[in-house]
């Protein structure tokens, strides 16, 4: 499935625009990375993209058809959001926590069923902790948390998933492994997946296509490869950093160091 | 193998709490119909159920059958309804606002109801006519409360709240202008004593009309009860999970109004069941709703039924049901606390 945003302008009302005229698509399977300063709007994007908030102009499309027009509860066999990780009062068990992505495919006064419960428990080892079902979601470190929101992503079987800086608050490692998996799931399951990020490196390693917002609803979009660059990166963040290549195990990659501000 | 072993235990150990929460309520039940001020001995108690059930008269036992079939069975069944149903919209209201500080009362409704109630001692004293008021401002209350929060065809949880609170004290000055000019030997003893909850004169009567009416709302609760789990999630989070949570969440509310609103027109307001019953449930059971809502029902219907029989075996006079469970249910909610680490999972 793709989406794709036409002429998205969003501003809060009575507060300056965000963006403006914004337009760009995202293909089935392919990796999007948002990047942009703080405060420029990169989780207010993917509301929009959502339906969550309304366009002041512009609009978000599946496949070509307007999401402002699916049904509240139908977009959400489409899709599926991964907010940023925050506790919540209750906590319940991973297993339970995986099961309410499933919800879109619940009907009103139904629990999820024996199917629901395989789906959910799939979801959970194509992450790597299907051994973790039974435990209480309060009781995980921070990348094992992540990895269940991604699990509950996953259960509601989406064709698009989106994440809203999935990896910011994670150690070294974990960041690698989220990636990872994101990696995986776009490319073994056809999933498009659309991150928020701070991280350019990050989205030079995974990404397909890299968008960058900007203060003055100014942005770039396109090739990760043509869009990261030292010069875009010094005009959206104000940094000048260093672009670098380098070879692991017979491969050719690419990262970004930030030299000074 | 350890794995193994931990899971079947834990299975043993949810059976076992299982039984228990479907035999606590059946067995203070029966002992409900037993103990009084009129002692019956549990075998006579059940011959006359049975009798009951088979439509037997039997001779010489007219009195024990008027006292456990007319007044005890009545008043035992309308505590249990009344436990269950503050219970259950309490862990409904604790879940949909995801604040484990939240009553059922929360929305004004109990304010509502209990200035309905004051109103129809002061102006006519007829108990069709007060139960019938309570309800009615009741769900006015929370209906006002509805209005008042609501901005651009959506409700934010933080403006219910604030709403119910203003709804609340609204209501509140109103019962204390009604107090303050009810005559204060005959209208304001029977209203401060309304405003604090009993069971007694409970009859088949008001069981006609909680049965209806509380059992409804339970049963849409228990019905919707695992999507108070997505409910309890961020208000965006929730709506991610691909359900209407506004109309969800409002489903829940009407019917945990309906059941606090005629709990409290037929028996006054019963503070603390619905706060501390859920936090019990969780301890015992897990924070799934799915498993949360049933053992509410047990243990609220448990809780007030055992409440209750103190209240009317305790002392010459009967005590009102408020100050009961506050003062037995404040130290042992503590107890549970300090045991728990206050752990709501």
């Amino acid at each position: 499935m793709k989406i794709s945003v036409e002429q998205g302008s969003f501003g809060y009302p009575g507060s300056r625009t965000l963006f403006e005229n914004l337009c760009f698509e995202v293909e089935r399977g392919e990796i999007l990375a948002i990047l942009g300063p703080n405060g420029v709007g990169k989780t207010t994007l993917l509301k929009c993209m959502t339906c969550m908030l309304p366009w002041n102009r512009g609009a978000a499309y599946l496949d070509g058809q307007n999401i402002k027009y699916f049904d509240s509860v139908d977009i959400w066999r489409h899709l599926a959001y991964v907010p940023q990780v925050h506790a919540s009062v209750f906590s319940y068990s991973v297993l339970d926590m995986v099961l309410m992505g499933r919800s879109a495919h619940i009907n009103w006064f139904s629990m999820p069923g024996k199917n629901d419960r395989r789906v959910a428990r799939n979801a959970l080892e194509s992450v790597g902790i299907g051994h973790l079902a039974r435990r209480i979601c309060s009781e995980l470190s921070g990348g094992e948390r992540q990895l269940v929101m991604i699990a509950r992503a996953l259960a509601a079987e989406p064709e698009i998933i989106i994440l809203d800086e999935p990896e910011s608050h994670l150690d070294f490692r974990n960041q690698l492994m989220i990636l990872d998996i994101l990696e995986s799931i776009s490319q073994q399951r056809e999933i498009s997946c659309i991150i928020n990020t701070h991280y350019p490196e990050h989205a030079l390693r995974i990404s397909d296509k890299t968008l960058i917002l900007g203060k003055e609803c100014d942005y770039v979009v396109g090739e990760t490869e043509e869009v990261i660059s030292e010069d875009n990166l010094q005009k959206f963040f104000a940094v000048r950093t260093r672009l670098l290549s380098y070879t692991d195990r017979g491969v050719a990659r690419k990262t970004v160091v930030a030299v000074a501000i | 193998m350890r794995a193994k072993r931990s899971s079947s235990d834990e299975s043993k150990k949810s059976t076992l709490i299982m039984t228990i929460l479907i035999l606590m309520p059946l067995l203070a039940f029966f002992l409900s119909l037993c103990i009084g001020r009129y002692h019956i001995e549990a075998g006579r108690t059940a011959s006359i159920l049975f009798s009951a059930i088979a439509h037997i008269k039997q001779a010489g036992l007219e009195l024990e059958q008027s006292i456990v079939l007319d007044i005890r069975l009545p008043r035992a069944l309308l505590a249990m309804m009344v436990g269950a149903g503050l219970a259950v919209s309490g862990a409904a209201f604790q879940g949909l606002f995801g604040n484990p500080l939240v009553s059922p009362h929360i929305l004004g409704v109990s304010s509502g109801a209990g200035f309905g109630a004051a109103m129809g001692i002061l102006l006519s004293g007829h108990l069709a006519v007060v139960q019938l008021l309570a309800l009615l401002f009741g769900i006015l209350a929370v209906m006002a409360t509805f209005m008042i929060s609501r901005l651009k065809g959506s409700t934010q949880l933080f403006m219910l709240v604030l709403a119910g609170v203003i709804v609340g004290a609204f209501f509140q000055a109103l019962i204390s202008l009604i107090k303050y000019v009810a005559d204060p030997q005959d209208k304001l003893p029977t209203i401060v004593y309304w405003l604090m909850g009993s069971l007694t004169g409970a009859s088949f009567h008001d069981l006609l009309i909680a049965i209806p009416l509380i059992g409804a709302g339970i049963i849409i609760i228990f019905l919707l009860r695992w999507r108070i789990n997505i409910l309890s999630l961020d208000e965006d989070e929730a709506r991610s999970m691909g359900i209407n949570v506004q109309l969800t969440r409002w489903i829940v509310i009407a019917a945990a109004t309906i059941i606090t609103a005629t709990s409290v027109s037929l028996c006054g307001i019963i503070g603390w069941v619905g706060l501390v019953i859920p936090h019990i449930g969780r301890m015992l059971v897990e924070t799934d709703h799915r498993k949360l809502i049933p053992a509410c029902i047990s243990i609220g219907a448990f809780y007030l039924l055992l409440i209750d029989d103190i209240a009317r075996t305790a002392t010459a006079a009967e005590i009102p049901l408020s100050i009961l469970t506050a003062v037995i249910g404040a130290p042992f909610f503590a107890y549970l606390l300090r045991k728990t680490g206050g752990k709501w999972s």
